[in-house]
């Protein structure tokens, strides 16, 4: 008798803890979920509202309620290149972190935006050569899609003060393409060379990249001095000891020149009507010396909001478009208030 | 050894033993959580915001009037993260599959796969109204 009591509560026991663990885990997943859909629910309206004014993107006042969508778009996940702009820490009304969080009703939950291209273009230069005033400079443009090679068609723009040359080159299935440039010398250390790739399955995939071949470098960040466009206006900063000379907007497949009257403080930038995003190269003088300015309009990639470094984040990844092309969205969210 | 001896309760005993199996045994059969895993939801978004993207102005539906399945392919293999398998079926008005190979980026997988209906209508004068599923799941 003694032995079968002992057997049933070890048995009582045995299935307790069965029980009370799997209950566990049970209350634990419907948490996690309860948690995932809060903060999803969060991050769609971010995503999907236009915010409040459905304009702000165009002002430079803090908007009521935050939202990324572009008002009067029919499409999902369409969002404002104003909008995306003043995310930019290169647009001169961007948000900060602090308008950001209250903007948009997050003052308990850390929150951070990065948007990135489709297509990554990396750019190398494998060699050069001269030959009577001009240089030859020649470059290996890669195509990636998410750690893949891509086949794209590419439309390069050289810049330099007084010259311009346009080329037309494509990379192949391994996703590498090569370019051959030819320079001025007298032109070289203030050159620019802007790279448009466009996917050949979808011309939405379109992304941008420029090299530098004063340093011979790529360069992702925008030049300083000059501001990110707003409402299709470049507006220049007036403490800056630049002297624009003029101006040029650049697509995958067009380019205008900017109607710059000199000692202006802006500039209408033209709308191209293509699925590319948009560089701007200004030419102008500082301190007597020629050199080149470049922003992008929208300027991707930018990250905006809190660094998460070492901290607890929940990721919601996001295809959008933006004029027509489209864009990769990380919006990030911390971890809820105990 | 009188103990041993003792054979009075071996019933007891065993039928104790019984009944702490059958116990066990109920346990068991405890089903696990059939609640969806926040992997599986996340799926179910991630397509739905795909889709819905890509069919943008009808772009999606323009490329299945051309019947051009890689474009199809390969700009929904761009939109999802390269750890994700995907299977995209096209269906007409009259459930008739329309793409004439898999549109996938792989062979069958084992794990939760999760499938989302979408609905699109062609923009050409001719109005058909396609049905895109598409099926996601994570690769480990």
């Amino acid at each position: 008798m003694f032995f079968a009591c002992t057997v049933l509560v070890a048995a009582a026991l045995i299935g307790t803890a069965f029980l009370s663990s799997t209950m566990q885990a049970r209350i634990e997943s419907t948490q996690d979920i309860n948690k995932g859909t809060y903060l999803k629910a969060i991050a769609d309206h971010l995503i999907t509202n236009t915010g409040l004014p459905v304009d702000w993107g165009t002002n430079s006042g803090v908007p009521v309620n935050f939202g990324l969508a572009k008002s009067n778009s029919s499409a999902p996940y369409d969002l404002d290149i104003d909008k995306i702009s003043r995310l930019s820490s290169f647009c001169n009304t961007s948000l900060s972190t602090f308008d950001l969080a209250t903007s948009s009703k997050l003052t308990k939950i850390a929150l951070s935006i990065s948007i990135s291209q489709i297509m990554t273009l990396n750019i190398e230069q494998t060699s050069n050569y001269t030959s009577g005033n001009e240089i030859y400079v020649t470059l290996k443009v890669s195509t990636i899609i998410d750690s893949k090679p891509a086949i794209a068609s590419l439309h390069c723009y050289v810049i330099a003060n007084g010259y311009y040359e346009m080329i037309n080159g494509s990379s192949s299935s391994s996703g590498v393409g090569s370019i051959t440039v030819q320079v001025p010398l007298a032109s070289v250390d203030n050159a620019l060379l802007l790279v448009f790739a466009q996917s050949t399955f979808d011309d939405r995939v379109t992304s941008y990249g420029v090299y530098n071949f004063a340093h011979s470098i790529q360069v992702t960040v925008p030049s300083q001095s000059l501001q990110s466009p707003k409402d299709y206006t470049l507006h220049f900063s007036t403490n800056s000891s630049v002297v624009n000379q003029n101006g040029y907007a650049f697509s995958y497949s067009a380019e205008q020149a900017l109607e710059y009257a000199r000692g202006k403080a802006q500039c209408q930038v033209p709308r191209l009507v293509d699925s590319s995003p948009l560089v701007i190269v200004m030419c102008g003088l500082e301190d007597g010396l020629l050199i080149e300015e470049w922003t992008a309009y929208p300027q991707v990639p930018l990250k905006a909001g809190v660094n998460f470094a070492g901290q607890e984040q929940n990721v919601f990844s996001y295809i959008v478009t933006v004029n027509g092309v489209l864009y990769r969205l990380d919006l990030s969210l911390g971890d809820l208030p105990s | 050894m009188r103990l041993l001896n003792n054979k009075k309760g071996q019933v007891r005993v065993i039928e104790a033993f019984f009944a702490s199996m059958l116990l066990l045994g109920c346990l068991a059969l405890i089903p696990a959580p059939t609640t969806p895993k926040g992997s599986t939801v996340n799926l179910v978004w991630k397509a739905q915001n795909v889709l819905l993207t890509l069919d943008g102005d009808g772009h999606l539906a323009g490329l299945v009037d051309n019947r051009n399945w890689t474009s199809i392919e390969q700009i929904v293999e761009s939109a999802l993260p390269l750890t994700t398998w995907f299977n995209l079926t096209v269906y007409d008005q009259t459930q008739n599959i329309l793409n004439p190979f898999p549109i996938s980026n792989g062979g069958a997988i084992s794990g939760n796969v999760v499938s989302y209906d979408y609905v699109c209508a062609s923009q050409s004068s001719t109005f058909v109204v396609y049905v895109l599923q598409l099926q996601l799941a994570v690769m480990d």
